[in-house]
């Protein structure tokens, strides 16, 4: 068959086309939806209280997830209204709830963590650090998943829903 | 039929452009979906390739670290030929930018930027880019290269005209050690270098280099002067280069230290001005230099600071013989150039506001010194006339720039910069742009903006004894980019510009004079795709066609309607080694004397290692591989005694470089 011969065929084959294209759960862009995930770990987590007035998400030398999560401003987290910070140095790093480190600031891990000590920040990170974050994502196949390292969370005080963990790939706990 | 067959192109189209945002959900929605639902969605991996970090209201070009090596590039310049619209002139003296109607051969210098690190770079006295082996950065010390194309008026002031090449620098990090390098090069080229970079567990980072380039060049032969009396046209042993480097980074919490320092000394081989001999020495050399202090600090949350301190060296000395001084016994002519500057920025970055990004700065420059001296010596050396001009410049500049999003879709980016010059009127310099991203994949950006260029040291210096003195010239442009992200692998880059100039420096007949009354006009289009896959193969091809008109309203000289660019990069022998293939179109273009120079097309091979072998990695490049023989336009209107023109110069057939690495 030739299309140029009958374009009506060519449009009902296109539009076929686009119907099965609909039903399936399409795939999202990366950077989008490791923002997503960051937003959903912050759902299932409990911080202590405090008196900030924003839930504080900090991305540090990871713009493109910082970009993909400008989407989530306007959106509430524990009744708070999200900020999205893109930080550029480690002066601040304590006012964040959730700290988002990118490849080329985990050189900086060790200091990251002396500063931090046991403030109540979860960090992230999308580079394979398991025992300097509180919890990772890592591409498998086509999806991602998270390992969470339960000491981490716990020295910051931070308590993960069991829903939560029952989601992650691993969980590393604390040893007894 | 006719119809039915582009219905049909059409419908294909619209379906190709639907059918692929459609795979790219709003994540706005994905909020409300299970965390475990979400777990099982497929994800489109992140590009390889690079993307434009900056929310910049253009269509940013990047060149990558990866690139610089998989192309051989030496040289800025030869980056710049491997961007979409742009072109490089060689005159054997340096090689100049060109592209979107600006390139023109009484344009060289003063109407782009070159950032280093976020520093403007180009000297005070001609505000000159240097993008040859005059330049400050040896390229293995080069992270990435971005062309933001338009103008930059409104961020940056005076001088960014046609846009902005912003550098970023490499890390101590990312050599963390000791590498020595070995390079040799056709014509007696040879460059050593050593670079050291480290980061410290206590967060300080470093990165230290220095290097050396020798040339002894070749006998060139310049048909202009192929008589009895001037060596038959062969400038014998005229063509030496030398360049020494040395750059130097410091950072730690927060504060940066960084210098670099150039000089380059070159023989001029062509002759370069009437009154001179040919084949005699003409000998130029550029230092260019600087040190900064930048010091970046989160102050709230909402408030991040950026305070940075610039100081900026230049010196130009020329020395060239001429052809006939039986008059005044005035045999050699000597410049001594000088430029030193200093200038202060303080930076604020508030997200005080929802959806607003304010950037707000205001910038000190003091061009403390901006002297000329010529000398005019006889044949023994005694000084027989001597002439100096001197110039200071002090400029206070204060910018605004909001980066609104309106919603998902629409961001509004307004900007204006403010800029006083005490021997000027203040400027403004208004930016504003609209960004709309339909769907993840796809972004529009609508800009307008308006720049202008402060006269220049050595245009005030041009001037002296003409009626007129040297005015700032203007730009408007408009511009409306498209980006569509087809898939992880391939991406599209549309934008169609028009750059209107203004208040141009003209000769007039009737007055004798000059008078800043030129305007010219610029319209254009660039298409790209790149593409980079799984298997390690990157490509890039890119079309652009320019319709620049000069002052006068023909065709301006040295501007090719159409330049095509193709980069082809593939991993062989198992990803033990990759090639990498680019081919340059360049279209027929005007001289100086309104000759047409036919196009060419050149094609560059090179073969570098993927990895380490003992710390040992090599490169090896052929540029021109087709030997192809091609002719760049000339900045000569004159013609020497023997009559015959000299408005294109014969550029280099097939040459060869080498590169050793060794880190230990």
């Amino acid at each position: 068959m030739t299309f140029e011969r009958n374009p009506l065929r060519y449009l009902a084959f296109l539009l076929l086309g686009h119907l099965s294209f609909g039903l399936r759960a399409e795939p999202v862009p990366e950077q989008d939806m490791k923002a997503i995930y960051t937003y959903n770990f912050a759902l299932y987590t409990q911080w202590p209280e405090s008196d900030r007035t924003h839930f504080n998400i900090c991305t540090l030398n990871q713009d493109e997830v910082g970009l993909a999560m400008r989407k989530l401003e306007g959106k509430r987290i524990h009744g708070h209204p999200v900020a999205v910070v893109r930080l550029s140095s480690l002066d601040r790093i304590s006012d964040c709830q959730i700290l988002f480190i990118g490849d080329r600031a985990t050189v900086n891990l060790p200091r990251i963590n002396n500063l931090l000590g046991s403030e109540a920040v979860l960090t992230v990170s999308d580079t394979p650090v398991q025992n300097s974050v509180g919890i990772v994502i890592v591409p498998d196949g086509k999806r991602l998943v998270f390992d969470v390292n339960l000491e981490r969370c716990r020295q910051a005080g931070l308590k993960l829903s069991s829903s939560l963990l029952k989601l992650a790939r691993t969980v590393v706990a604390p040893p007894n | 039929m006719g119809f039915s067959r582009y219905l049909l192109g059409v419908l294909a189209l619209v379906s190709l452009l639907r059918g692929i945002p459609a795979q790219g959900a709003e994540p706005g929605d994905l909020t409300e979906e299970p965390f475990s639902q979400l777990l099982q969605r497929e994800v489109l991996s992140a590009s390889k390739m690079a993307r434009q970090i900056s929310d910049s209201p253009s269509a940013v070009a990047i060149v990558t670290a990866e690139d610089i090596r998989a192309y051989g590039y030496r040289t800025l310049a030869d980056v710049i030929n491997g961007i979409r619209g742009l072109y490089t002139t060689f005159d054997r003296r340096y090689q100049y930018m060109g592209g979107r109607g600006f390139g023109g051969t009484d344009d060289y210098a003063g109407r782009i930027m070159l950032l280093i690190d976020g520093y403007a770079t180009q000297d005070n006295l001609f505000n000159q880019v240097y993008l040859d082996e005059s330049g400050l950065l040896d390229l293995e010390l080069v992270e990435r290269v971005e062309y933001v194309p338009g103008t930059g008026s409104a961020t940056y002031g005076s001088n960014a005209l046609l846009g902005i090449i912003n550098v970023v620098t490499r890390q101590g990090r990312d050599f963390n050690g000791l590498q020595l390098s070995g390079e040799a090069a056709s014509h007696g080229g040879w460059k050593r270098r050593v670079t050291y970079g480290k980061h410290f567990d206590n967060g300080a980072e470093v990165l230290l280099s220095a290097s050396a380039l020798d040339s002894d060049g070749q006998d060139l032969h310049f048909p202009a002067y192929d008589t009895p009396a001037t060596n038959h046209g062969l400038a014998e042993g005229m063509d030496r280069e030398r360049s020494r480097r040395l750059f130097g980074k410091l950072s730690q919490d927060g504060w940066t230290i960084e210098g670099a320092y150039a000089d380059r000394r070159k023989g001029v081989p062509t002759n370069p001005s009437p009154l001179t001999a040919f084949n005699t020495p003409f000998k130029i050399q550029d230092e260019n230099a600087f040190v900064s202090v930048r010091h970046e600090a989160d102050l709230s949350l909402q408030l991040q600071s950026a305070s940075s301190l610039f100081v900026g060296y230049y010196a130009y000395r020329n020395l060239r013989q001429y052809a006939d001084y039986s008059e005044d016994n005035e045999k050699y002519g000597q410049r001594d150039f000088d430029g030193r500057w200093w200038s202060f920025d303080q930076k604020f970055v508030g997200t005080w506001f929802a959806g607003h990004t304010l950037v707000s700065g205001l910038e000190l420059r003091r061009d403390f010194l901006q002297k000329f001296r010529w000398r005019y010596l006889s044949p023994t050396g005694e000084v027989l006339w001597r002439h100096d001009e001197s110039f200071d410049r002090s400029t206070t500049s204060l910018y605004l720039t909001d980066e609104l999003r309106l919603n998902d879709r629409w961001t509004l980016n307004l900007g204006a910069r403010w800029d006083a010059a005490d021997d000027l009127d203040a400027n403004w310099s208004p930016r504003l742009a609209l960004i709309y991203q339909p769907d993840a994949q796809t972004t529009w950006k609508a800009s307008y903006s308006e720049a202008f260029k402060m006269p220049n040291a050595y245009d005030r210096s041009s001037y002296i004894g003409y009626g007129a003195s040297a005015a700032p010239e203007y730009v408007a442009a408009s511009e409306l980019t498209m980006q569509h992200q087809f898939s992880a692998q391939l991406r599209f880059t549309g934008s169609v510009y028009n750059y209107r100039r203004s208040d141009q420096m003209v000769f007039r007949e009737a007055l004798d004079d000059y008078l800043a009354a030129g305007s010219s006009r610029t319209s254009g289009i660039e298409l790209e795709l790149e593409g980079a896959w799984n298997n390690g193969l990157r490509t890039r091809g890119s079309l652009a066609w320019q319709q620049a008109r000069a002052v006068d309203g023909g065709q301006l000289a040295n501007s090719p309607k159409v330049l095509g660019k193709l980069n082809l990069s593939v991993p062989l022998l198992a990803h033990g080694l990759r090639g990498g293939l680019e081919a340059q179109y360049v279209g027929p273009r005007q001289t100086l004397e309104n000759r047409r120079l036919g196009a060419y097309a050149l094609a560059n091979l090179t073969l570098s290692s993927e990895r380490k072998w003992y710390g040992l990695s090599a490169s090896f490049s052929v540029r021109n591989l087709f030997d192809r023989d091609y002719e760049a336009v000339s900045p000569f209107d004159w013609r020497p005694d023997s009559g015959i023109r000299q408005d294109s110069l014969r550029m280099d057939g097939r040459t060869y470089w080498f590169q050793l690495n060794y880190d230990l």
